[in-house]
């Protein structure tokens, strides 16, 4: 979905001067220092305990060498040269052990020489014609090596340089470079050289943080060179609640912005305004001019609707519902036909449906959560690609995803909540826009039980689930590709109790194909082996009834958290018990009401009792946050694997 | 790992399976034709074949399916795929490969096609792709299975062979016989046909979900088997693929001849080599160039330090070979096969080792790094197998030999501080093999949440929490750890009750399974034992025994006891299956079902009066 090839053939062809500028990255790499203490293996394990490795030095050099052959064309070549060493701790970890790079259509592994040296100090060295090739049928390659005798303490060198010859097709113009790792790393740099009559920028990585580059000129190869380094960066530890990996880590992003190669010239658009303008050509409007293919569908489809929330729904529903993702060429008649369209295509076919049945909206491209901080002078594809229609009906906002399936037109996906989005008017005019947020009851989940107990200790159980907003979208989305009986295997599955010897009675989904409504959960059956009879006393085992605040099902030690704390949208769960009773029962102790909260959010408990019934309602409910990692321990106080509302079981006193 | 590619062909039917739609009534009528060609020539018997599959849609969910794949597999070559749909050709960029990306195979086996058809299809359409196959060797010729889709209409094998041949089938029905034909009519024409199969039901705790039959097929020339199905006939022929055996290295002669020097006994001299292979060899499968099939040469495992399970067998067998061991390879499936008369490339995924003294084998698995020498993974017991002894190849069963149970949980404390009491926990088997894992490669908050989380699915009501780690042997992992005893023993204030059945160790799906005589899976064995010893100030247990099952079945024990002022109680649970025999399946339901109701039996602990 991130790639936009519309975008990348952007390549505007003027009648300008031309230049030479000379390829300066030697392989293997010299300019990146090698460490220049000896290997202290032990030293380097104990600072960094429980590490599959650790990279001494990790650099990604991207150079544009270009040269004037005139009269023959210009040659404008890419190198990504990467060069690297780390030293492995962990020999059964398989991507340390072994080398795989993948080359696209269009590049070639111009060289290669990895390395691995062994306890005993002895090196191995391999190049190219000791990689094994995997060609696919579209040209991609991938050669791979796993090196031979790796030990703990195994020292690996690996360095590559991956060329495309011919940049004038899909020009190689944006660049990405992560500076954190799975694993620590002594030092991270990278290199981006290019032409020195090119302008380039660098994306900001917060409101008040940027890459600290530093840039010179070599003035004999004609060339810009950038650099960054970095020391002693810290492995990225995935941990719940988390940000995504681009709002919390170091990260290179770069884009060429202005460019000359004899008679051509590039300019990146130089405003989200003129990036609107450009954009629009593509996929906004391309409506057929002979054909009423359109016109009809959209007649067709809202013929029955009597209003715009109806039209809007009845519309995005049956592109949903009946294309595929996948592009066409040609214009909306044609995707109409194929039934199929881009991302893109599918959102503008559904905008000109929209207007064709009387209603208006804007073309949205989303900046989603997990590309990090939206960079307002950044103006590239990379920054805002999620395609999306912002459409008002009575009043109220919708920010439809055509090409999602089953997504209400209510549901805007957690990662672009509250984002940023270049909102594009059909004439071109531009502005950029916040993503409305959801509301709590989107992002809820409700479940109502009512037990009946009997004499004998059998518990008749009617149980509803009711999923919202985006639970009952990925509900549904796991259950749109089974069979009835599979789908039957979820709904039994999705039972409370995990211990009962359980007889169903009734289950079903209620509203599972209108995906407008809440998605229901029903659920009724007989357990037989929760409640034990004495003659003084009734126990009843709850099973998991009481445990609905529970999220992390693993411990985490407040003290070892990396990531600060983040939870992306409100949400809750709530718990409404109602337990009946035999007259001759009572129960022989009520537990307390309950409420813990703090800025994350609350949990709740509040038991009711009354002759022959306990009445329960339980909630846990998080709150959008954004806070420190030394918070950690107050969400886990909600959150956390031992949950404050579990209740394990329930004692009667049985009158004689 | 050794990728006979049972599994993978049964994914390959899998894939492109629709199943019905949540409405009553198929979605999908499904047929397919597998035409074999089995041709003579001067070097011996060539085996092709031409596939056609026809899909029809009955349903729009069923028409939206429109990706298929065609699995290449390393002892065939694909050409000529083609497919249509609504009339119209698919177009060549349409159809594509790709080396799959496979979870333990660092180099795949071969390439993975995929046709992907118009988006335009509709409920009522027919689409048919096809393709051809060239196979290696005729004893290739694959295990025919019939996918559990919904309706399949035509399922039919044609072979055209010289009519000198005879064709065998051997059918396999897991879920009950299914009606087939045989035609034999023309000469050097042999056709299996079953049309119009009844609509599959998916069981639960069914070992073989997704297949409706499978069938082998043999081919004789009058008595001699041309496609090597008893022992000694696919033993030469898999050995023989291998080629002549290498000549031992000068690296492998001296290899730990200082340790094999001190080791006093054959078992001794057997588990260096083990223990060597197992851990020093890292599991790493390059199956590019036939290497699915066939080893590769153990001086260069042992020089290059990597292989799979095959690679990791012979280096095992080649070095105690040179030794005088008779250590054999062995093939077996870690998932459950059909069960033929005879044997087929396909039924195999996985390669370890047996040594043999005095008539009696003694199994390992080199691949797996933190077993032991006749303590395999759970995986490997139980499976049908073939031994290969170049003397005596011979179908064995891979035996069970876990009489010490696989988690021995010991509990101290006082009942007045539940909170507080005190665990010493034993594993051994599978379990010990995964906590020195997970103690070797996870950092210590991740070791306490593996082996917590793991514990604790098991126990219910029973917490167990910071591990500290006491000793390993080649038996056991001890550790102690703390234990919550909070919602273990239900309170009142006449009793307190303590649990009969604490393990979480049966599924009350399979009690689903009552009615059907179809085989079960168990996910066994299993063998656990608990046993808490705790003060107890004003509580006087009452003495009680529960006993459920049968030892050499599947049984559960449970008792509550005073002893020397202690609340005593003890827990034991055995289950000797991983696939329940028919002949037991009855008993072993029943058990299931008493265990799951003994839920609500409670030990006492009898308050004293104030």
């Amino acid at each position: 979905m991130k790639a936009l090839p519309l975008l990348s053939a952007a390549l505007v062809i003027l009648l300008i001067g031309c230049n030479n500028s000379a390829r300066v990255v030697t392989f293997p790499d010299t300019t990146v220092a090698a460490p220049s203490e000896a290997l202290d293996l032990d030293a380097l394990e104990k600072r960094h305990p429980g590490q599959d490795g650790v990279y001494l030095n990790r650099d990604t050099s991207f150079e544009h060498v270009t040269k004037n052959n005139w009269p023959a064309p210009i040659e404008w070549t890419f190198f990504e040269t990467q060069n690297r060493s780390y030293v492995v701790f962990n020999p059964d970890a398989t991507w340390l052990s072994t080398f795989e790079v993948k080359v696209a259509p269009g590049y070639e592994l111009e060289q290669v020489a990895l390395s691995i040296r062994g306890t005993d100090g002895k090196p191995r060295t391999f190049g190219k014609a000791d990689l094994k090739e995997e060609r696919d049928s579209n040209g991609k390659v991938t050669f791979k090596l796993a090196y031979p005798d790796v030990r703990k303490g195994s020292l690996v060198k690996e360095a590559y340089v991956l060329k495309k010859a011919n940049c004038w097709s899909a020009p190689p113009l944006h660049h990405e470079v992560p500076l954190q790792f799975s694993i620590p790393c002594q030092q991270a740099s990278f290199r981006f050289l290019y032409p020195d009559w090119w302008e380039t920028k660098v994306k900001a990585l917060g409101p008040d943080r940027r890459l600290p580059v530093e840039v010179r000129k070599d003035e004999k190869a004609n060339k810009v060179i950038m650099t960054y380094t970095a020391k002693d960066i810290a492995a990225v530890e995935k941990e719940p609640y988390a940000p995504f990996f681009k709002e919390v880590s170091n990260y290179a992003e770069i884009m060429v912005t202005k460019l000359n190669l004899g008679n051509a010239t590039y300019r990146a658009a130089a405003s989200w305004d003129a990036y609107a303008a450009e954009f629009k050509g593509y996929v906004i409007d391309r409506n057929p001019i002979f054909s009423q293919r359109v016109v009809r569908t959209a007649a067709e489809v809202t013929q029955a609707c009597k209003t715009d929330r109806e039209r809007l729904e009845a519309l995005v529903g049956w592109v949903q519902t009946n294309l595929e993702v996948g592009y066409t060429k040609g214009n909306f008649a044609d995707v109409l036909v194929a039934k199929k369209g881009s991302v893109y295509q599918l959102t503008g076919l559904t905008q000109s449906l929209l207007q064709k049945a009387g209603i208006y909206s804007r073309f949205l491209l989303i900046h989603s959560a997990d590309d990090g901080f939206f960079d307002r002078d950044y103006v590239s594809s990379e920054e805002m690609y999620i395609p999306a229609l912002l459409v008002e009906t009575g009043g109220r906002p919708h920010v439809v995803l055509p090409y999602l399936k089953d997504l209400p037109v209510d549901l805007i996906p957690e990662r672009f909540q509250g984002q940023t989005a270049l909102a594009i008017e059909a004439s071109g005019g531009a502005q950029i826009i916040t993503v409305p947020t959801g509301n709590l009851a989107t992002n809820e989940v409700v479940e109502d039980y009512a037990l009946t107990f009997s004499e004998d200790g059998k518990v008749r159980v009617v149980e509803e689930k009711v999923f919202q907003g985006s639970n009952a979208f990925s509900v549904r989305r796991s259950l749109s590709a089974l069979n009835r009986e599979e789908t039957e295997k979820v709904l039994k599955g999705l039972l409370t109790y995990s211990e009962g010897k359980v007889e169903f009675t009734k289950y079903e989904f209620v509203d599972q194909n209108d995906f407008k409504k809440p998605l229901k959960v029903h659920l009724e059956y007989v357990i037989d082996n929760l409640v034990t009879l004495t003659p003084e006393e009734v126990i009843f085992n709850t099973g998991g009834l009481f445990a609905p605040a529970s999220r992390l099902r693993t411990k985490v030690d407040p003290k070892e958290r990396q990531n600060p704390v983040r939870i992306y949208v409100n949400e809750a769960s709530r718990k409404h018990i109602t337990m009946s009773f035999p007259s001759s029962w009572t129960l022989a102790g009520v537990p307390k009401d309950f409420r813990l909260e703090n800025r994350f959010g609350s949990i709740t408990g509040a038991y009711k009792s009354s002759p022959g019934q306990l009445r329960v309602e339980q909630a846990l409910v998080l709150k959008e946050s954004s806070e420190s990692r030394e918070r950690v321990q107050e969400l886990l106080e909600l959150t956390g694997n031992h949950s404050k509302l579990h209740i394990p079981a329930l004692v009667f006193k049985v009158k004689p | 790992m050794l990728r006979l590619l049972f599994v993978c062909a049964f994914a390959c039917c899998l894939l492109p399976a629709a199943g019905p739609a949540p409405a009553e009534g198929p979605d999908l009528a499904y047929s397919k034709v597998i035409q074999y060609q089995i041709k003579e020539t001067p070097s011996g018997y060539q085996l092709s074949s031409e596939i056609t599959v026809r899909r029809t849609a009955l349903t729009e969910r069923a028409a939206r399916i429109r990706s298929f794949e065609v699995v290449e597999q390393p002892y065939t070559t694909v050409s000529g795929l083609r497919g249509e749909s609504r009339g119209r050709e698919l177009k060549p960029e349409a159809i594509t490969f790709h080396f799959p990306k496979l979870e333990d195979t660092f180099i795949p086996p071969a390439r993975l096609h995929e046709l992907e058809f118009p988006a335009d299809l509709k409920a009522g359409d027919t689409l048919e792709y096809a393709w051809k196959e060239s196979f290696k060797d005729l004893a290739f010729l694959p295990v025919a299975l019939i996918p559990a889709l919904d309706r399949v209409e035509r399922f039919e094998l044609q072979l055209a062979h010289p009519v000198n041949l005879r064709v065998d089938f051997t059918p396999f029905f897991p879920h009950g016989d299914l009606p087939f034909k045989e035609d034999r009519t023309v000469p050097g024409r042999t056709i299996l046909t079953f049309l119009n199969l009844p609509r599959p039901k998916r069981l639960p705790s069914d070992p073989y979900p997704g297949m409706q039959a499978a069938v082998l097929i043999r081919v004789f020339k009058g008595d001699a088997a041309l496609t090597p199905s008893e022992p000694t006939a696919f033993a030469t022929w898999y050995l023989g693929l291998l080629g002549p055996q290498a000549q031992p290295t000068e690296a492998m002669k001296g290899l730990l001849a200082a340790e094999l020097a001190q080791a006093a006994t054959t078992r001794e001299k057997v588990r260096v080599l083990f223990d060597y292979v197992k851990t020093e060899i890292r599991y790493i499968a390059d199956e590019g160039a036939m290497h699915a099939f066939i080893p590769h040469d153990p001086a260069s495992v042992l020089e290059k330090k990597y292989g799979d399970c095959k690679d990791k067998a012979w280096l095992l067998t080649t070095l105690a070979r040179i030794h005088g061991l008779p250590v054999h390879p062995v093939l077996l499936s870690t998932a459950a096969v059909p069960s033929f008369p005879g044997l087929n490339p396909a039924l195999f995924n996985h390669v370890i080792c047996a040594w043999e003294e005095s008539g009696r084998l003694e199994f390992m698995d080199p691949t797996a790094t933190y077993s032991e020498l006749g303590d395999l993974p759970e995986a490997d017991v139980l499976a049908e197998a073939l031994l290969l002894d170049p003397v005596r190849p011979r179908r064995v069963r891979i035996p069970l030999r876990q009489e010490s149970a696989s988690v021995e949980v010991r509990i101290e404390g006082d009942l007045a501080k539940p909170k507080a009491a005190k665990a010493k926990i034993t594993l051994r088997h599978g379990w010990r093999a995964q906590a020195l894992r997970a103690r070797k490669e996870l950092r210590a908050l991740d070791l306490e949440n593996a082996l917590s989380n793991r514990l604790n699915r098991l126990l219910a009501k029973l917490s167990v929490d910071h591990f500290r780690f006491l000793e390993a042997d080649r038996d056991k992992v001890l550790f102690e750890a703390d234990a919550d005893l909070t919602d273990f023993f239900i309170r009142t204030d006449l009793r307190v009750y303590a649990p009969s059945a604490p393990f979480r160790t049966v599924s009350p799906e399979g009690l689903e399974r009552g009615q059907d005589p179809y085989p079960l899976e168990a996910q066994g064995p299993a063998h656990y034992l608990l046993d808490l010893s705790l003060t107890a100030e004003g509580l006087q247990p009452k003495p009680e025994r529960i006993q459920l099952g049968r030892e050499a079945a599947a049984s559960h024990s449970a008792s509550c006891a005073a002893e020397a002022g202690r609340v005593h109680l003890a827990y034991v649970f055995t289950q000797p299956f991983r696939i329940v025999p028919s002949e037991a399946r009855a008993e072993f339901l029943a058990f299931c079902g008493q265990y799951l109701q003994s839920n609500r039996k409670l030990f006492v602990l009898q308050r004293s009066e104030p």
